[in-house]
């Protein structure tokens, strides 16, 4: 009986401590793998849902929360286990889970109100890249700032291509960059417009006479609206016909000189008729071009200098055929289709009255 | 009796020195993945193919997770994340082999695309010089040629940038000036034609 005793009492103490440490250890806190992973699904979430874009400040403070909660458990579990203590891994774990959660739907309404302000942006620059190649292209003057309006349409190209691959960032930095200079282009380009229709009260006046004119004196009038590339035929005061028309590549402004290729405006009227050959073009309605105003304009620039004064002011200004390019491409006249020219020819006579004005709309319909 | 003692005694010391203390943090396989997924990133795996990359990253998350925890256990063997992280080299060596078939494809299609833009352009080029006599000197016309100048500038600047930035930019910029290019095409075919009908 000695022996077993002795055994027994030197095991005790061994088995007491053992049994001390497992008891101790299950009843310690244990790490929060619970919070940790809910931390960790939250986080690649919120990158599925491209926080790390969208809601940038937000997911970083969730993957600082996230490295610092890893830092501390990885430093806890150096420790001997009964000093162990995992409450800032855990208070971290769950910051991280809760601001990665507040990254995801922060990204998902950044990126759904992102999305609809660049479709909207894109949507208005498409349209006023459009507007100026309707409006301002045909602009002779546009030239000197087509270049850098180029460079704005292909600003514009990325990012709508942005936009198709939802890369939004980086279409919205492309549309404000290609916004800044299709803005500037079109300012300039509007300004020239403007400057072009300080006449517009004359052009009223004159196409309003001509209707008068043409009311009064039951007969025909043409009128020309140049930036609409139209031509009227009215009879006794009403619209007959309607016709496009192409004009000289420097249609705008008044005409100056000879081979300036702008077509003039004023009051005119026909003083011959063209076939079987006399004109160049598919039938042709001369008009009295230069008349006594641009006569006395020309010697009035030319006064102030601004025409040379061995420069000639030039004729053979003619609506006529062989028109319908839809470009501007004539020297200065007036080019209808040759079925158009038919019909006009047919019905205008020597003495009919042609008034050519630059707009019969106000700039302010026209723009909007 | 004494000796018979003495061995249990040795074999409860034993058994839980195997079962606590002797398994060993997979240390070297630690260190393996994160150099593997050092080199995917360095291989800029992150830009290339961001999906794979994260998918990458979550699953050493998944590892060091699970190495924390088992550190944490009584009880602890380390053989199923040693298996996970040899599992992260192999997955990051294929991101790295993905990343660099992906650079190879970007880099072909952007000469592909520059290849095209060319084309288009002397394409462009002639059907300029085939417009009718008279449209040489309209703003329309002159338009365009201002237009194919710009593409023509913005092609040999893509060509410059290759290499000196990502190469999904400059595929985006390239794709974008062929647009413009094929736009152009379109447009001078439709006026060609409109005039050659009348």
């Amino acid at each position: 009986m000695k022996r077993p005793f002795k055994k027994i009492l030197i095991l005790s103490p061994f088995l007491i401590l053992f049994i001390i440490v497992l008891i101790l250890f299950i009843t310690k806190d244990k790490p929060p793998i619970a919070e940790i992973k809910d931390a960790q699904q939250s986080i690649s979430q919120a990158k599925n849902a491209h926080a790390d874009k969208y809601a940038k400040k937000l997911f970083k403070n969730a993957s600082t929360s996230y490295d610092i909660a890893i830092k501390f458990w990885k430093e806890e579990n150096e420790r001997f286990f009964l000093f162990r203590d995992f409450d800032l891994v855990k208070e971290q774990s769950i910051k991280a889970a809760k601001l990665a959660k507040a990254a995801t739907a922060e990204a998902q309404s950044n990126t759904k109100n992102l999305n609809r302000e660049v479709k909207r942006e894109i949507d208005a620059l498409k349209e006023k890249i459009d507007y100026f190649e309707k409006h301002f292209d045909q602009i002779p003057q546009v030239d000197a700032f087509r270049k850098q309006h180029n460079k704005g349409k292909l600003l514009f190209a990325e990012a709508r291509l942005a936009f198709e691959k939802s890369d939004l960032n980086l279409a919205k930095l492309k549309i404000d960059q290609s916004k800044k200079i299709i803005n500037s282009t079109y300012f300039q380009a509007e300004n020239i417009l403007k400057n072009y229709f300080k006449n517009f009260s004359e052009w009223q006046r004159w196409s309003k006479n001509a209707i008068s004119f043409s009311k009064e004196n039951n007969t025909y009038s043409i009128v020309v609206d140049k930036f609409a590339r139209k031509c009227f035929l009215y009879y006794a005061g009403n619209l007959k016909e309607t016709f496009d028309i192409d004009l000289g590549s420097n249609w705008m402004g008044e005409k100056n000189q000879q081979g300036d290729k702008s077509t003039p405006e004023g009051n005119y009227k026909i003083i011959d008729k063209k076939e079987n050959g006399r004109s160049r073009y598919h039938k042709a309605l001369l008009i009295n071009y230069p008349n006594e105003d641009d006569l006395r304009r020309f010697a009035e620039n030319k006064r102030k200098g601004l025409v040379s004064s061995n420069r000639r002011l030039g004729n053979l200004i003619e609506i006529h055929g062989d028109g319908g390019k839809g470009a501007d491409w004539t020297e200065g006249c007036v080019a209808l289709s040759n079925r158009d020219i038919d019909r006009l020819y047919s019905k205008c006579s020597v003495g009919t009255r042609v008034t050519i004005v630059g707009s019969l709309r106000p700039l302010s319909e026209i723009i909007n | 009796m004494k000796n018979k003692f003495l061995l249990s005694l040795s074999a409860l010391a034993i058994a839980l020195f195997v079962f606590s203390g002797c398994a060993k943090v997979p240390q070297a396989e630690i260190d393996n993945a994160n150099v593997a997924i050092e080199a995917a990133k360095t291989a800029q795996a992150d830009v290339y193919v961001p999906e794979a990359f994260a998918a990458l990253q979550d699953s050493m998350n998944v590892a060091v997770t699970s190495i924390e925890a088992k550190k944490s256990k009584l009880f602890k063997s380390y053989k199923n994340e040693k298996a996970q992280l040899i599992n992260v080299v192999a997955i990051s060596e294929d991101v790295k082999a993905k990343t660099e078939a992906r650079i190879n494809e970007l880099k072909a299609e952007i000469q592909q695309t520059l290849t095209d833009i060319t084309t288009i352009v002397e394409e462009n080029k002639t059907l300029i010089t085939q417009a009718p006599k008279g449209k040489g000197g309209s703003t329309v016309l002159m338009a365009i040629k201002a237009e194919i100048a710009t593409i023509e500038t913005s092609a040999a600047e893509v060509q410059a940038a290759v290499g000196t930035e990502s190469f999904i930019a400059t595929l985006d910029k390239a794709k974008a000036v062929k647009e413009q290019a094929s736009n152009i095409n379109n447009e001078l075919k439709a006026v060609i034609e409109k005039y050659t009908k009348k």
